[in-house]
């Protein structure tokens, strides 16, 4: 293999600095937001509060952070809704049986991992196009789990597993110091690693990266076997906070992750963003979604108002991206 | 790896801001109302609700899940959060609701359910809904009946099989036709109360079984897709007509009251709306106060009506007002 560039593009290495920090797109936006609904909605800031929109924020977190490895492929999972469901089920029906919370966690991982494994390597060596491909996965996941349950969700699971899902330690939630653990891997695997660095460069140019001697089959694997992956374990935070898992359990998620990678600055076109703007788009979705309802707004008008933000935040973000690479 | 951590130290922090919390009055009782989604039928329960709320002279707190349990869990928890009264709620994820029902009440509040039973209604305050067994059970009879123990083809649209609602109005169906080995269901058609789903089950099953004879159509909304298709084929033909199509349809809406007026249907089973509505108002107040709510569930059948009787039965359908 030839040897990778000595340093990152200069887009990915300025990303860090306090200065970047402002120019992540969202992060005004979510700054305004938040001050903006503290002030005019009593308890906003409560810690009931903020510790509920901190377990509304952590599959979603998880799930978009996966995302984000496809996205800076230049590529999109469209299975990772279908593949949390059927995660939910097969983790549920297995806390029921064995009442081991932490066998139901695994199973819900590693169904995630090896979906994700399976669509890595069919999008990687056999070529197969990843919409097209993982719109089947999509389908057909969620079929699985409808069979498998009759259409009904799977509940009574042991007590320790809502225990843990609405437990907090050291004052967060739980579920809130897995979606930070997840942040920091995922931040430090992008930016330290060499296939971390490679999955950028590869989604930035797929022919250059081929002619520099990247391994290109390696990076958008791993790209797609870590969103698989974070789905089932995104797929664990609801099921340990529902108490229940369910055939249609994902539905929502594969909308609101891409929403939450897009605000974020992750390019669709791959090659440009990461995990913290991942991180500051979710908290933009989790905070408009939960200050929205607390103001009073009808579900139709709260859809309006996250859908402005979404175009108006990516052409927001795509404005920047384009002062700061001097690109057209 | 220093800027690294300043960038996870700011996420979190984002999140973990000192906090202070203001408890809500409790002076004036507000129900928080958690509906699983918005959809024309929902609407009227909406309004059914509101009426009776403010007929108490308490206040309403609403939120719309959007067919998303963890939304709608996270929305009940800020309701609680915020000091209500009670809760009513009609939940999207029958099981999920088990445990957020448990942690409502552990917290003080009681926690109603409105129209989706939950799996296990002890986890509950209180339940009132429409009986969903009662309908599909007199939707069957009314086939049977029709059918006249001639061979009777049957197309049969199922709700919803993720809630309590959808997967009675289908089995109680079932149940009743068991009586009538004359009749074949010749299709069940899942929809998740998609009318769209409707239309595409009705077009397959008049494309396979010409001859079809009946179609149950467990919740109004499905009558739009159903209409279409037997417009299509010049098969919308009123009650009475040779070539008549026998429809069966639940909920009671102005849609479903029209189309018993306009005799395209045959049997319309409503929903006692107002009625529900002022049972769930009315136990969640009186267990905000701490009074004791018997029975702990109640289900009320549909009321059945048809173009015969629809003039005199008008005033009882709330779809039918107005």
């Amino acid at each position: 293999m030839a040897d990778l560039p000595t340093a990152p593009p200069r887009v990915m290495r300025r990303g860090v600095s306090l200065a970047a920090l402002l120019k992540l797109p969202m992060l005004p936006v979510l700054l305004v937001a938040f001050l903006a609904l503290s002030v005019s909605i009593d308890g906003f800031v409560s810690a009931a509060n903020l510790a509920n929109m901190a377990r509304l924020f952590a599959p979603l977190a998880i799930a978009a952070i996966g995302l984000t490895f496809v996205f800076l492929l230049g590529e999109i999972d469209l299975s990772i809704g279908s593949v949390l469901s059927l995660a939910s089920v097969l983790g549920a029906l297995t806390m029921r049986g064995t009442a081991s919370v932490w066998l139901g966690v695994m199973v819900m991982v590693a169904t995630g991992a090896l979906i994700g494994a399976l669509n890595g390597a069919v999008i990687a060596w056999f070529r197969f196009s990843a919409f097209v491909y993982t719109l089947g996965v999509l389908v057909t996941a969620r079929a699985i789990a409808m069979l498998i349950t009759g259409g009904h969700s799977v509940g009574r699971l042991p007590f320790g597993a809502l225990r843990f899902g609405r437990g907090t330690f050291a004052g967060l939630p739980w579920l809130l110091w897995i979606a930070i653990a997840v942040y920091a891997a995922a931040h430090l695997f992008l930016r330290q690693t060499v296939i971390g660095r490679e999955i950028a460069l590869v989604g930035a140019n797929r022919r250059a990266a081929v002619f520099a001697g990247l391994r290109v089959r390696r990076a958008r694997f791993t790209g797609f076997l870590v969103s698989g992956t974070l789905a089932g374990l995104a797929a664990s935070c609801i099921v340990l906070r529902l108490g229940s898992g369910g055939p249609i359990l994902g539905d929502n998620i594969l909308l609101m992750a891409i929403a939450a990678v897009v605000l974020g600055g992750t390019s669709v076109f791959g090659g440009e963003g990461g995990a913290f703007r991942t991180v500051t788009g979710a908290l933009v979705v989790v905070t408009l979604d939960k200050g929205l309802n607390l103001l009073g707004l009808a579900f139709y008008d709260q859809a309006i108002v996250m859908g402005l933000v979404i175009v108006l935040g990516s052409a927001l973000g795509g404005y920047l991206y384009r002062r700061r690479t001097g690109r057209a | 790896m220093r800027k690294a951590y300043l960038q996870i130290g700011l996420a979190a922090a984002l999140l973990t801001a000192p906090t202070a919390f203001d408890a809500a009055s409790a002076k004036d009782i507000t129900i928080g109302v958690s509906f699983d989604k918005i959809e024309p039928f929902r609407v009227a329960e909406k309004k059914a609700l509101t009426d009776a709320i403010e007929a108490a002279h308490a206040k309403m707190d609403f939120a719309n899940a959007d067919k998303d349990a963890q939304r709608q869990a996270s929305q009940v928890d800020t309701m609680v959060s915020q000091g209500v009264s009670a809760i009513i709620a009609i939940p999207w994820d029958i099981e999920a609701a088990n445990d957020l029902a448990r942690s409502t009440i552990a917290a003080g509040i009681p926690f109603v359910s409105l129209d989706q039973a939950l799996s296990d209604l002890k986890s509950v305050t209180y339940h009132i809904g429409g009986d969903p067994c009662a309908d599909g059970k007199v939707a069957g009879e009314f086939f049977v009946k029709a059918a006249a123990g001639k061979p009777f083809k049957l197309l049969e649209l199922q709700g919803g099989l993720a809630n309590d609602n959808g997967i009675r109005r289908s089995r109680c169906l079932d149940d009743a036709l068991k009586a009538a080995p004359n009749i074949t269901i010749v299709a069940q058609v899942p929809t998740d109360w998609n009318p769209q789903k409707a239309l595409d089950g009705t077009e397959n099953a008049l494309q396979a079984h010409p001859d079809l004879a009946g179609i149950y159509a467990p919740w109004n909304d499905a009558l739009q897709g159903v209409f279409s298709v037997l417009k299509a084929k010049n098969l919308l033909l009123p009650v009475g007509d040779p070539k008549h199509i026998t429809i069966v349809s639940i909920d009671g809406t102005p849609l479903g009251c029209k189309a018993v007026r306009d005799r395209l249907i045959d049997l319309e089973i409503a929903t006692p709306l107002p009625e529900m509505s002022r049972r769930a108002v009315a136990a969640a107040i009186k267990a905000s106060q701490g009074g004791k709510i018997e029975p702990q569930a109640e289900f009320l059948p549909g009321i059945p009506y048809g173009p015969d009787n629809v003039k005199a039965m008008a005033s009882k359908i709330w779809g039918c007002q107005g």
